[in-house]
C-alpha cells in the first residue's frame, strides 16, 4: 500500500489506500445486497411469476436502508 | 408419518407448562381498562424474578425514561397499566419456554425473531398518521408480535419428531415454514398458536391476528393482522434471528394496501427496531 498523498501513487499503477477502502466498501455493499436477495429469494421469484407487486417495495426499501448504513 | 390434528394438539395443551396465575389474571382483564391496578401490581410484585425483569425493561431504551422506575406501581403510573401488562406477559411466556433449550427448534433464534417482530409491530403501531393503524393499541401489537409464532413451540413441545420432519421438508423444498408444516403435519403453527392463546384466554383480536398472519388470500384482513404480517416480514428482512436458511414470508397483499405505509415511515420503523433489539433480547432472554 502506498501513501495516497504521494505524487507517484496511482501514476505508477500501485494501489492506493483510498482504492482499497473503496473496494472494501463495495464488497460490503455487495455482501449486504446478496444477503437480502437470499432472504427474499422466494418472494422475488413469485414477483416475476405472478401479479402481487407488494414484495418489491419492501425489498427495495430494505436495500436502501442497509446500503445507507455503509 | 401420521399428520397431527387440532383436537390432538388442544388436548395436549392442557399438559403443557402453565402460565403463572398472575399472567392469566392479567390477560383476562386485557380488554378491561378499569382493572384494579393496585391489586394486580401487588400480585406482580410478589413474583420477584418477573417484576425485576419488568423493571429492567421499563428502565431500558425501550421506553427512554428520564427518571428511574423503582417499583411496579411506579411503572404502572408512568408507563400505563397496558404497557406493564404487556411486559409481564412477555417475560412470563419467554420464561415458560426458556431460550436455553435446544433440540429440533433453536429456542434462542425463535425468541430473537419473536422479540424483533414485537418491537417492530409496536414501532408500526406508533405511526398514528396511518388510518388503519390509528385504532391499534401499541401494547397489543407488541404482545401479538411476540407470540405470533408461539404455535411452533407448542408443536415442538408436543412432538419433536413431527417438527423435525417439517423442518427437513422445508430445507429440502426451500419453502416457507408454514407450507412445510401444512404438507407434513396437516396444520400449521398459526392455527396451533390460536389454540394455545385461546386456552390462555387472550382476546379475540390477538387470536385472529396470530391465526391469519400467513393468510394468503385477497380477502380483507384486520389492521392488527396487517401490522403483524408486515412486522414479521421486516423482522426476517432485517436478518435479526441469525438463521442461515431464513426466508422473508409472503407479505399479505390486502394488508400492505390497507396500511399504505410510506418509505420514510418504514425507515423509522427499521431504525427503531434495530436500536432497541439487542437490549430487549438481553433483558427478556436473561436467565435469572
Amino acid at each position: 500500500v502506498t501513501n495516497p498523498h504521494s505524487d507517484t501513487a496511482g501514476a505508477t499503477g500501485e494501489v492506493t489506500s483510498d482504492e482499497i477502502d473503496a473496494a472494501a466498501e463495495n464488497a460490503a455493499r455487495e455482501q449486504k445486497l446478496a444477503r437480502l436477495q437470499q432472504l427474499f429469494r422466494r418472494n422475488l421469484q413469485q414477483e416475476q411469476q405472478a401479479s402481487p407487486p407488494e414484495q418489491q417495495p419492501l425489498f427495495d426499501c430494505l436495500v436502501r436502508y442497509r446500503l445507507d448504513q455503509s | 408419518m401420521m399428520p397431527l390434528t387440532l383436537p390432538q394438539i388442544i388436548a395436549a395443551i392442557r399438559d403443557l407448562p402453565a402460565l403463572p396465575a398472575v399472567v392469566l389474571e392479567l390477560m383476562r382483564g386485557l380488554d378491561n381498562e378499569q382493572a384494579d391496578t393496585n391489586h394486580l401490581a401487588g400480585k406482580i410484585a410478589q413474583d420477584q424474578a418477573l417484576s425485576a425483569k419488568v423493571l429492567r425493561l421499563a428502565n431500558s431504551s425501550f421506553y427512554g425514561m428520564q427518571n428511574r422506575v423503582g417499583t411496579i406501581q411506579q411503572a404502572i403510573t408512568i408507563l400505563g397499566f397496558n404497557s406493564v401488562r404487556a411486559l409481564v406477559t412477555a417475560s412470563a411466556v419467554i420464561d415458560l419456554y426458556k431460550p436455553g433449550k435446544q433440540g429440533a427448534l433453536d429456542f434462542r433464534g425463535f425468541w430473537r425473531h419473536a422479540i424483533a417482530t414485537a418491537l417492530c409491530a409496536k414501532a408500526l403501531a406508533k405511526k398514528r398518521s396511518i388510518g388503519a393503524i390509528r385504532s391499534i393499541n401499541q401494547d397489543h401489537a407488541f404482545i401479538t408480535g411476540l407470540l405470533h409464532d408461539i404455535g411452533k413451540l407448542v408443536i415442538v413441545t408436543y412432538s419433536e419428531r413431527h417438527y423435525e420432519a417439517a423442518m427437513a421438508y422445508r430445507t429440502e423444498h426451500d419453502c416457507y415454514g408454514f407450507e412445510a408444516e401444512q404438507a407434513v403435519l396437516g396444520l400449521d403453527h398459526a392455527a396451533v398458536g390460536r389454540a394455545i392463546l385461546e386456552h390462555w384466554k387472550f382476546p379475540v383480536l390477538i387470536l385472529d391476528a396470530v391465526e391469519h398472519h400467513h393468510f394468503w388470500g385477497e380477502e380483507e384482513i384486520g389492521g392488527l393482522t396487517a401490522v403483524i404480517n408486515l412486522a414479521d416480514c421486516i423482522a426476517h428482512g432485517l436478518d435479526l434471528s441469525s438463521d442461515s436458511v431464513d426466508l422473508v414470508p409472503p407479505l399479505l397483499a390486502s394488508g400492505w394496501r390497507k396500511l399504505n405505509i410510506q418509505e420514510a415511515d418504514l425507515m423509522d420503523v427499521f431504525q427503531e427496531t434495530e436500536h432497541q433489539f439487542e437490549e430487549a433480547c438481553a433483558i427478556l432472554m436473561a436467565n435469572d
